[in-house]
């Protein structure tokens, strides 16, 4: 227990020295980068529970990442109205917290009538739930409409810098790993195997696919909030950013890495945005070369980079040249 | 005493189709308890109605005297009502530990919370399933497989490892749904004493299906025989062997002879020259070999018949000839030449066409679209024209529902028309697969009637069927089929009044 307070205190710490690192010595360019990968991990990390462990499929989580920008975005501007810049890092917990609660109460709410459904039946519905927020967001006065939020001279107080971010991803990605690697994952995993053989081992499937579909919603709606309060982002979020080919986005991330791998996730989602950084050289081709990317990938390595399974120090090991692998000897 | 399940005029109807119809029984607390019947006798969906994949459309469902009917299938695993598959569904990806497992979550007592930050429930929870699971594996002798993948294991481990994952539920009744199914008869022998073995060391309460009446035989203290989902026999083993309601559901029916079409004098003095030609053929689905390299030919003009109890290989071996499954060894040659490697679709071309088992019409087309399917590979509008004369006087019934969607037919003559879209291609060899499966008397003896006129135009035709008594009537020669190896063959004639075969059937050793 004691051991692995010591190594989550000892990444946070190292994630708040990066953030001094950048502070001091990197590009603003490159923190940009940078804080779009981590928000990138926890989209990815979030999406792949449900359409890689689980084995279901949905393309509407823009929708949970919009509710959990917009729900941390009006905590912190409300709060902003009462407390100043010192309390940053309290108003921004705040943010978060509020914008998982807002996400997961969603994605119970979208789970529990859906997840009956499988296959590409649940696709589509996903994808008309992902719709119905942000067109609901669209229309809602309270939040800016197509506007978006904040309203006038306000914004969103950037909070989130890269640390903030990277600390978000990492506890985010823990957890998800901690639930993966549990009987929980297990379940979830057989459902995506085989369901009736799931229910005859005493799993119910209808729940446990909305706890799955719940927490990865809160994770989304955590990335969303990252998002929103991003210091290198605009301060300012609206409806536009959360079209379905967000959703895509996310689905892309996994599809890359691997559906069924947090790491490949992880990859994965980094992979997305620097790939696209990258190919700014080749200007207005960029989104043809991404394209093409993705279908040669899809040609060459169907299963992702890394497949189902995960990227481990000790797998990393054996590849070292002359080292003897465990199973060998 | 309670029973420890108890069945009341149990009915299961699917849309129009009635696939068990009142059904009652009572398995006596840790009996072995067998249910058996041919193929299509509802036994699988009396064991989807016991452990919640359906609710029964009628009648109760009890365990222990509690109502079980109607709830959903993880409760009433959750109760201690265990069960393996007919079609082994393990987790396939997992790894052996993992899909036993998966069976214990229902008694880990660590929740989310413990599980995301880890606490000490959690981690004191998962070495004692972990442990108990272990216990489990090593009971089946897998305990050195826990780590592989559960897909990779062969066939026999797969089986136990499935009992070991529903062991893993600590149930008070094991349902074993075809356990013995593409075992080999020393396998079955150790499967025998094994599920004496579990009944003693859980203190279960033991139901199985099965076909392998050997094993149904030598296992079970009470038998229950449905056929086309009614109770037809029920009692001690040896009683229900020699019932003949129970000879006539797994015989076919045997009545009046019909009307042997012989043979003339002239063919039978000149051999005509051989179309299709197996030898040595192995096929296997995964780790397991269905087909154990297997012989046998079909000569021009010929009617062959491939007999055999269910699991036998019989639809496995005819669709390794239509190439739609991989040889894995040996040759299928066909008009001289070999096939092995020859993609399905150009078989049609070749002149080989198959009216596969189920059917497989085309629901969403109409009749004439089906039969225009059939002459896909056809060029000539005459020859395409003199086919749907050949269909509509073989069949009447489909001339009057030409313009009717595939799905909408009765099973009967959605098996019309199966056979019908094969001969459109104009085919030298028709492989006709279990025409009679799931289709009422009277269709059957239609259906039989048009292929022996089939017959008579000159086609040669391999008949793959479970109503053995029908097959064999219509052939001219018959190869008997037990765990994919050919263990009796010669004229059906002469195969039809041998003992030797009603054994194959209710596995007595053939000899």
């Amino acid at each position: 227990m004691l051991r692995k307070v010591v190594i989550i205190a000892s990444v946070l710490a190292a994630i708040a020295g990066l953030q001094f690192v950048a502070g001091q010595a990197l590009d603003p360019y490159v923190i940009r980068v940078l804080s779009v990968c981590g928000i990138n991990v926890m989209l990815a990390v979030a999406l792949n529970l449900v359409n890689g462990t689980t084995g279901q499929f949905s393309i509407g989580h823009a929708g949970f990442m919009a509710v959990g920008a917009y729900a941390g975005a009006f905590t912190s501007v409300a709060l902003s109205h009462h407390l100043s810049d010192a309390y940053g890092p309290v108003i921004l917990i705040a943010a978060a917290l509020a914008s998982m609660l807002a996400a997961g109460l969603t994605g119970v709410a979208v789970g529990v009538p859906s997840l009956r459904l499988r296959g590409d039946y649940l696709a589509i519905v996903t994808l008309g739930f992902g719709e119905i927020i942000r067109i609901s967001i669209e229309s809602t006065a309270a939040v800016g409409g197509s506007q978006g939020f904040p309203l006038g001279a306000e914004s969103i107080p950037a909070y989130a810098s890269l640390g903030w971010i990277w600390a978000a991803a990492f506890l985010g990605v823990l957890a998800v790993w901690n639930l993966t690697h549990s009987s929980y994952g297990r379940a979830l995993a057989a459902i995506r195997e085989d369901e009736i053989a799931a229910e005859a081992a005493g799993v119910p499937t209808t729940r446990y696919k909305v706890l799955a579909f719940a927490v990865s919603a809160m994770l989304t709606g955590l990335a969303g909030c990252m998002f929103a309060h991003d210091a290198t982002g605009g301060q300012h979020i609206d409806p536009g950013a959360f079209r379905l080919d967000k959703s895509v986005d996310m689905l892309v991330m996994i599809i890359f890495g691997g559906l069924g791998s947090i790491t490949g996730a992880i990859v994965g989602g980094i992979f997305v945005a620097v790939s696209l950084e990258l190919l700014r050289g080749v200007q207005q081709y960029r989104l043809i070369v991404y394209a093409a990317l993705l279908i040669g990938m899809m040609l060459w390595r169907p299963q992702g980079l890394l497949g189902s399974r995960e990227l481990t120090l000790k797998g990393l090991l054996r590849l070292v040249p002359g080292r003897k692998t465990e199973r060998g000897t | 005493m309670t029973a420890a399940l108890s069945l009341d005029g149990v009915e299961m109807v699917f849309g129009g189709l009635r696939a068990v119809g009142g059904v009652s029984f009572e398995v006596p607390e840790k009996s072995i308890f067998g249910l058996i019947g041919p193929n299509g006798a509802g036994k699988t969906t009396v064991f989807n109605c016991v452990t919640g994949v359906y609710a029964p459309t009628r009648g109760a469902v009890s365990f222990h005297g509690r109502r079980i009917d109607g709830m959903p299938a993880w409760q009433i695993a959750d109760l201690g009502v265990a069960r393996t598959f007919q079609n082994i569904r393990l987790f396939g990806t997992m790894s052996v530990l993992e899909n036993v497992l998966v069976a214990s979550h229902r008694t880990s007592r660590a929740n989310l919370f413990d599980v995301v930050f880890r606490t000490r429930k959690h981690a004191d929870d998962e070495l004692a399933m972990r442990k108990r699971a272990m216990e489990l594996l090593e009971i089946f002798n897998l305990g050195d497989e826990a780590a592989e993948r559960a897909s990779s294991l062969p066939y026999g481990d797969q089986r136990r490892l499935e009992i070991a994952r529903a062991l893993m539920l600590s149930p008070r009744v094991l349902l074993l749904d075809e356990p013995a199914a593409g075992m080999n008869s020393a396998e079955a022998q150790v499967l025998k004493r094994q599920i004496h073995e579990l009944r003693d060391r859980f203190d279960l309460t033991v139901v199985l299906v099965e076909h392998n009446m050997q094993v149904v035989m030598n296992v079970c203290e009470i038998v229950h025989v449905m056929d086309r989902g009614e109770t037809i026999a029920h009692g001690a083993p040896q009683a229900v062997q020699n019932d003949p309601k129970v000879l006539e559901a797994y015989l076919g029916k045997g009545g009046e002879e019909p009307a042997r079409v012989t043979a003339s004098a002239s063919e039978r003095a000149k051999p005509a020259e051989t179309i299709l030609s197996v030898k040595g053929l192995e096929v296997a689905y995964g780790g397991i070999r269905a087909v154990k390299g297997i012989d046998l030919e079909v000569r021009r003009g010929e009617l062959v018949a491939l007999i055999g109890a269910n699991g036998a290989g019989k639809t496995t071996t005819l669709k390794a000839i239509a190439r739609a499954l991989p040889v894995k060894a040996g040759e299928v040659i066909f008009e001289g030449k070999k096939i092995n490697d020859t993609p399905p679709h150009a078989l049609v071309s070749m002149g080989m066409a198959l009216s596969p088992e189920g059917r497989a019409i085309f629901p969403n087309l109409t009749v004439r679209e089906n039969l225009e399917m059939g002459a896909f590979t056809v060029r000539d509008p005459a020859v395409i024209a003199r086919g749907f004369e050949q269909a509509v006087s073989l069949f009447p019934r489909l001339g009057e529902r030409m313009t009717q969607l595939g799905g909408t037919l009765s099973g009967g003559e959605q098996q019309m028309l199966a056979i019908a879209r094969a001969l459109m291609s104009q085919p030298k060899l028709l492989l006709l697969d279990e025409p009679s499966l799931g289709i009422a008397p009277v269709l059957v003896d239609q259906i039989f009637e048009a292929i022996g006129r089939i017959r008579a135009q000159g086609m040669t035709i391999l008949l793959v069927e479970q109503n053995t008594r029908r097959a064999l009537a219509a052939a001219q020669r018959a190869y008997v089929l037990v765990t994919g190896e050919i263990v009796l063959s010669g004229d059906a004639a002469e195969l039809a009044v041998d003992p030797r075969v009603q054994g194959a059937y209710l596995g007595e050793a053939v000899h």
